[in-house]
């Protein structure tokens, strides 16, 4: 196994350094939006977090997705990994854009979920199925019989994604209005550009240096589990 | 003169757990051969018995059965699974559900593999193991040692009653049992061995393995063969039975129906917090004039009992899990086990009914006519909550694939079927505000209702393909 | 109404889990890596 442990503590404390300055610069230096043209101006400052928790959330699904596969399709060890650090980073990532979303159309639009909003729905679709793997990883023993059950529901919850689209689509379709989160792509301001993209990179930073963390771990733990069998044999004989 | 070959494993590699317990092991039982697999807690016994019957999922290699002229795949590394010929598999844990009948279980046991025989029959079978007394009684009222009586006569029956060879695994068939029903046993072994029908046993019973012709010990991972002593004299057993058409899944199903309406806990178990929600929506909400609210609410309110009831977990999923019960139905019936008990268990009788309760209930301050109509048309999105229904057990079907499944959090996996849920409470609120249509557009009800049940389509194709891939 | 409670309700929240978690690994990465040297040395 490579071994990652000493870009471990770097990482993230870079990651945590930028992110924590990209909320004190999201607060007090990004320019402020017309107020007469949102309902909650200051509200949405949380872009700064909201949108690079969502697109390291979607890298973490991303590595759920497939390790799945790489475990379905060979076993490989390497694939489970890739599950378990995908599943774990994508539910703590998920669950800062199913929290900070709907607050934030609570305050903008007064409606905090909207059942026609497909990045949300998919979000907290994917976030509830790393919640589950993360939970019954705990739960269950390993092994192999386990690690296909829940490499196949990590396989599921990407095929409910489209799904999720088509049937959030038609909802949408039938229920016009209520957008929560406006494409944040369009006539942006430099500095709020530039502090998103700050907010951006230091979260995929922590991100890289917590998904090394999980994987020392998950090394440590299989040389310690290697150690404690060959104690045990030595001790019989 | 040598026999055919029955069933074979070749090169198979198993891992149980972190342990790897087979390593590119092959073993074959032919015709009219006795062959006793011995080894110590914890080798691989019943690990080989279910890799014969195609139970477990193989790292490497395959398992392939002949059936008359035919080589049948029951199982290999590729993912490639068929339920094997008819067999007789008893294994460690008994395989029976609390809720049948003595002679059910039997019946059962034998239809499953083509033979039709009269009760006159099945009462001579359980009489030849003391049990024919019990045949009408309830195997959870049995003692330990009558049920795996029970077992194990399950197991040799499909062979005693079969003309055609067959193959028998049997699991540590002397455990639980004593010393009289042990010489039975041993008696039939060698009846059925004399018929020419193969025998698999996994024993750590000296009196047991000394019957067979040949000894496959597991060790280390590995198999070593070695002659047996074939000690022991066959004794009478009753003559060979009629076959007819076999068709496990249609046996599935009855078998559970047939427990379900013995104990109708899963019946039970839906309906109450559905009637729960009925009782309670109409407390909460029975001082709001709903007529003039929009009518999405009451169409959610009068659909959410039966959206509980479709989404509740199957009783089936404790039944399969009592005594290694599900493990024998999916070596019996396959890679069609899953769609079967997704389709089987789901509740199909309740939510039409619940449903118009729940509108009779809560649509006292409706005008009669829009009444009239809603009760004329409503049996249409909650037939879709059938659907609904069959995606959800899939869904709590594939979470019980798991060793320790309570302890994991199936609701998660239920979110989804909010969609289904929310497309129908749209097609009922149309209705209530325009009465029925029949276009096809997508604001009418009737594509709304096929919009919810193609998602809870979709989602139940993945439940059930996914984990046999 | 700015919204500016809400954001920093955000903020907030989403600080207390990133840094619990990461207290809870780092935590959870000194003990093994101590456990692993002590298992070393009696091997």
């Amino acid at each position: 196994m490579r071994d990652v442990s000493h870009a471990v503590v770097p990482l993230i404390t870079v990651g945590i350094i930028g992110t924590i300055v990209t909320a004190i610069l999201g607060f007090f230096w990004a320019p402020a939006v017309d107020s007469n043209s949102w309902n909650a101006p200051e509200a949405y400052r949380i872009i700064y977090w909201h949108v690079p928790f969502a697109w390291v959330s979607f890298l973490a699904f991303a590595i759920l997705f497939l390790g799945s596969i790489f475990w379905y399709a060979k076993r490989s060890d390497f694939g489970w990994v890739m599950v378990t650090i995908g599943s774990e980073m994508g539910l703590l990532f998920g669950l800062g854009v199913v929290i900070s979303g709907p607050i934030w159309g609570a305050a903008e639009w007064g409606v905090p979920w909207d059942w026609g909003d497909v990045r949300l729905n998919t979000y907290a679709l994917l976030t509830a199925v790393a919640l589950f793997l993360v939970m019954s990883m705990r739960s269950q023993p390993d092994g192999e019989e386990t690690r296909d059950t829940l490499a196949a529901i990590g396989l599921f919850g990407f095929i409910l994604v489209p799904i999720t689209a088509m049937a959030t689509t038609i909802w949408r379709n039938r229920h016009p209005g209520v957008i929560i989160i406006e494409t944040e792509e369009t006539g942006m301001d430099s500095e709020i550009r530039l502090v998103l993209f700050l907010g951006a990179i230091s979260l995929m930073v922590l991100f890289a240096g917590l998904v090394s963390l999980n994987y020392e771990l998950h090394s440590l733990r299989k040389q310690i589990s290697d150690k404690e069998s060959k104690i045990d044999e030595e001790s019989m004989q | 003169m040598a026999q055919s070959i029955l069933a074979q494993v070749s090169d198979i590699s198993v891992q149980r757990g972190v342990n790897n317990v087979l390593e590119r092991a092959s073993a074959s039982v032919s015709q009219g051969e006795i062959v006793a697999v011995i080894g110590e807690n914890g080798s691989g016994k019943s690990t080989l018995i279910e890799s014969f019957a195609g139970i477990i999922p193989l790292r490497e290699g395959k398992v392939e059965w002949t059936h008359g002229s035919e080589k049948i795949v029951v199982r290999d590394s590729e993912g490639r699974r068929n339920p094997p010929p008819p067999m007789g598999l008893t294994l460690q844990n008994n395989a029976i559900c609390g809720d049948e009948t003595v002679s059910e279980r039997l019946s059962v046991a034998l239809s499953v593999s083509g033979i039709a025989i009269e009760n006159q029959r099945i009462s001579e079978l359980l009489n030849c193991w003391g049990i024919g007394h019990r045949s009408s009684e309830r195997i959870s009222n049995l003692s330990g040692g009558l049920a795996r009586r029970l077992a194990i006569l399950c197991g040799l029956a499909p062979a005693v009653m079969s003309e055609i060879p067959r193959l028998v695994l049997l699991d540590e068939p002397s455990e639980g049992l004593d010393e009289s029903s042990t010489k039975i046993l041993k008696g039939w072994i060698k009846a059925l061995s004399g018929r020419g029908h193969g025998i698999l046993i996994a024993t750590h019973d000296q009196e047991i393995s000394s019957c067979a012709d040949r000894i496959i010990t597991i060790a280390k991972n590995s198999l070593q063969t070695s002659t047996g002593t074939s000690n022991g004299d066959p004794i009478d057993i009753p003559s060979s039975g009629s076959t007819s058409r076999r068709n496990p899944v249609a046996s599935l199903v009855r078998w559970s129906f047939k427990t379900e309406i013995r104990n109708p806990v899963d019946s039970v178990g839906r309906a109450t917090p559905a009637i729960v929600a009925i009782l309670l929506s109409y407390a909460l909400v029975g001082n709001i004039d709903l007529e003039s609210h929009d009518s999405n609410l009451l169409a959610a309110l009068v659909l959410a009992p039966g959206f509980i009831v479709s989404v509740s977990s199957p009783a089936i999923v404790s039944r399969l899990e009592e005594s290694d019960s599900g493990l024998w139905w999916n070596a019996i019936v396959g890679p069609m086990a899953r769609p079967a008990y997704s389709i089987t268990a789901a509740s199909i009788f309740l939510p039409i009914p619940v449903s118009y309760v729940s509108w009779m209930i809560m649509s006292t301050a409706i005008d009669s006519e829009t009444s009239m109509e809603v009760l004329k048309w409503l049996w249409v999105p909650s037939l879709a909550l059938l659907d609904l229904a069959i995606a959800s057990t899939a869904l709590h079907i594939m979470v019980a694939d798991l060793s320790r499944s309570s302890a994991a959090p199936a609701s998660l996996l239920l979110v989804v079927l909010v969609w289904p849920f929310l497309e129908l409470t749209e097609a009922l609120s149309f209705i209530i505000d325009n009465g029925m249509t029949f276009g096809m557009s997508i604001d009418d009800p009737i594509p709304t209702c096929l919009i919810a049940s193609l998602i809870s389509a979709l989602v139940w194709l993945t439940a059930v393909i996914i984990p046999e891939y | 109404m700015t919204g500016e409670t809400e954001a920093i309700i955000v903020y907030v929240s989403l600080s207390l889990i990133l840094g619990v978690y990461i207290y809870n690994r780092l935590h959870l990465l000194l003990e093994l890596r101590s456990k692993n040297k002590d298992e070393t040395d009696e091997v």
